[in-house]
Formats: structure tokens, C-alpha cells, sequence
């Protein structure tokens, strides 16, 4: 009886270890996402249909988003040439508004906001400084500059940028994948 | 022989179901946490909080920067929860979420898809049997208890009188009771406005 608990014993706990490894793989991996350009988007926003996997993907990473008819989130984790976005680098995201009621971009340091004295994170629809032909240009960079700035933070490490749109138009929501949606080009390094 | 594969399988299968169990209860376990940091801000269950517009360095419930945003934990298992609805009069974006307990966002309604500019919304769980009346929401939620988020975009960050009109409007949007549609939604909107800190 007793070698039979201690093999159950192992048996038990070599399972833990490799489910758990299992469940640390599957939170990292991300499920079927739209790719548009350098911006990805969940599919499965909403989630009422999202498998097991995509509902703890999001849970994980994009806690109380709103179904996808509601808002669509883009993120961003590299620029328009397929580069990492990096903190303590320059970039110019420029474009014009997309097919929704209202959007924003924000910059984050993983999923914190970066510090910075005039307290700026984000541009959005309302706040951004156009021109004459309705296009905008943000510059993210670690020094302060004119214009639509946003601080990348002045350490180094990843930057992701999230494009938020709130009351998707119905061209957005049916091919988000083939939107117009702003280009990220990488500036020079600091 | 056999005994070697038959650990082996055993050991599998109980890697596979732990696997699958850990993933399926994940999105309850983190409902749970927030729902715990939730009630730390908005004091009980069945009360909305607002803690501010999120900032670098502060631990905040959403990372969006430019959205007001009350919330709270729903418990419906003792029956419907009221909640009383105010939509800003302005064109700001205005949303009620209802997120269930397996993290779902099972409902929302903006502000141009609500039925008026006040209404009541609520919530019931799928035991309950409850006719609502034409000036309510009423919506089943797939699980007793889950989370309310109320969302106000915020046009001018830096505009500290439009935040004083959102903040206003959130304070207004209270859950007001469980149930008892016969209750006075002003007076008690009064009485837990202090609460919605």
C-alpha cells in the first residue's frame, strides 16, 4: 500500500509541475490576434464565444476590456518595420482618425504608464493637434519637444503603445484588419 | 512493463486535467482578486467606488488615462440588484459594463444605445424570476456574483472642471437597492453618493 501512495505521491506531483509549466506556457502565448500593419487586436473581444485559453489570455493581459462591438483595443509592440518598441528611443506615430466615435493612444512601460512631471499619457481624439488636412503626428521620445509630444521614458527597456477605439464605425469592426490606422516610424535613437 | 506505463499514463491524464482545470479557473481566480482590491475602494459589495483618473505610479483599476471610472462587486444571489443610471447630457462616450465572474463582458450599454438618460438597470441572477418594468434594464447574469464598471470618457485630461461634471455624473450612477423597485432612487442616491469616494 505504501509504495503505491509514494508512486501516487510522484505520479501527482510530476503532473503539477508540467500542467503548471502547461498553464505558464499557455498564459504567454497569445491567441489568434488581428494583425494590422504594427497593431494587433484580440479576436475574441467579448468573449462570450472565446475559448478557455483566449478567456485566460485575457484575463491575464486585458482585465474588464469591453466586448469588441463596444470598443476595439490595438496594441502595439513594434513599429511600422517590424522593430521592438523600445523606451528611451524616438518615434513618430502619425495618421488620421480612425472609423470610430472616439479614440486615444497611450504609451506603457508593460502595463504601467510612464511617469513623467507634466503628467501627459495620452493623445486622443479630442486632444490631439491637427493639420490643415486633418492629419496628426504624435513624437514619442524621452525628451521633451513640441507639438503632439509623449514621453517614452528615459530608461531603457520595452514600450508598447495602445490604440483605443471607442464605438467602432461598422467598415472598423468588419475588417479591422484592412483599417486605416497610424503608422509607428522609428526616429533616432537618444 | 506495464506498471511503468501505467504510471506514466496515470501521470499524464493527471497532467492534461490539471492543466485544463488551472486554465478554465484562472479567469475566476483573478475575478477574485479584483474583486478584493474592488471592494478595498468601494467598501461593500453592491456599491460603486471611483478612485481618479489613473496615473503613472498609482496602482488604478483601469490603465486607460482618459476615462472616469466607477465600479464595483455585484452579489445577486440574494436577489436583483438595482443599479440607477445617469448618462451624461454631453457627448462623452458613457458605458455600463456587466463583467461575470469567468471575466465575460456580458453586457453594455452606452450612452446612445440606453434606453433614457436615467434608468435603472438591473441585474438578476438566472434563478430569478424577475418581470422588470418599462423603465428598467433587465439583464440575467451568467454567474450570482461580477463586476460593474461605469466608464466616462473624458474629453480634456487637463481640464479640471469637465472632470468635476464627470465625477458628478458617476455620482449619480448607485446601485440602489437589491431589488424593491418601490424604493426612492433619490434618496437613496443621496445617502451613498458619500461612499462613492
Amino acid at each position: 500500500m505504501l509504495p503505491y501512495l509514494v508512486k501516487l505521491s510522484l505520479s501527482f506531483t510530476v503532473a503539477a509541475l508540467v500542467a503548471g509549466r502547461g498553464f505558464r506556457r499557455a498564459l504567454r502565448r497569445r491567441p489568434r490576434r488581428i494583425q494590422n500593419g504594427p497593431w494587433q487586436a484580440s479576436v475574441s473581444s467579448g468573449r462570450r464565444r472565446a475559448g478557455i485559453y483566449s478567456r485566460a489570455f485575457a484575463a491575464r493581459h486585458e482585465p474588464l476590456g469591453l466586448q469588441r462591438s463596444e470598443a476595439l483595443y490595438f496594441v502595439a509592440y513594434t513599429d511600422s518595420d517590424g522593430n521592438k518598441l523600445r523606451r528611451g528611443c524616438t518615434y513618430s506615430l502619425s495618421g488620421q482618425d480612425p472609423d470610430t466615435r472616439w479614440w486615444s493612444v497611450a504609451a506603457y512601460n508593460n502595463n504601467t504608464l510612464i511617469p513623467n512631471p507634466r503628467h501627459r499619457y495620452s493623445y486622443s481624439m479630442t486632444t490631439v493637434l491637427r493639420g490643415a488636412d486633418g492629419r496628426w503626428t504624435i513624437r514619442f521620445s524621452p525628451r521633451e519637444a513640441g507639438g503632439n509630444w509623449l514621453p517614452s521614458a528615459t530608461e531603457e527597456g520595452e514600450l508598447k503603445l495602445v490604440l483605443r477605439c471607442y464605438g467602432p464605425g461598422a467598415e472598423l469592426l468588419a475588417n479591422p484588419a484592412a483599417a486605416r490606422l497610424p503608422q509607428i516610424v522609428a526616429g533616432t535613437s537618444r | 512493463m506495464s506498471g511503468t506505463l501505467y504510471w506514466v499514463l496515470l501521470t499524464l491524464a493527471l497532467a492534461v486535467v490539471l492543466h485544463l482545470a488551472a486554465i478554465w479557473y484562472f479567469p475566476r481566480m483573478v475575478s477574485r482578486f479584483s474583486a478584493r482590491k474592488l471592494l478595498k475602494f468601494a467598501g461593500r459589495w453592491n456599491t460603486l467606488g471611483y478612485r481618479g483618473l489613473a496615473t503613472a505610479g498609482r496602482r488604478s483599476l483601469t490603465t486607460n488615462p482618459d476615462v472616469v471610472t466607477a465600479f464595483g462587486v455585484y452579489d445577486a444571489s440574494r436577489g436583483p440588484v438595482r443599479i440607477a443610471c445617469a448618462v451624461p447630457p454631453w457627448d462623452n462616450y458613457w458605458s455600463i459594463s456587466l463583467f461575470a465572474w469567468d471575466t465575460d463582458n456580458f453586457f453594455v450599454v452606452n450612452d446612445r444605445t440606453a434606453r433614457s438618460k436615467k434608468f435603472d438597470l438591473v441585474i438578476t441572477s438566472r434563478k430569478d424570476q424577475y418581470q422588470g418594468s418599462e423603465d428598467e434594464e433587465v439583464v440575467v447574469s451568467p454567474s450570482k456574483k461580477g463586476i460593474v464598471l461605469v466608464r466616462i470618457v473624458i474629453q480634456d485630461r487637463d481640464d479640471p472642471a469637465e472632470l468635476a461634471r464627470l465625477e458628478e455624473v458617476l455620482r449619480k450612477t448607485v446601485v440602489v437597492s437589491r431589488a424593491a423597485p418601490s424604493q426612492s432612487p433619490s434618496r437613496l442616491i443621496a445617502r451613498e453618493t458619500q461612499s462613492v469616494g
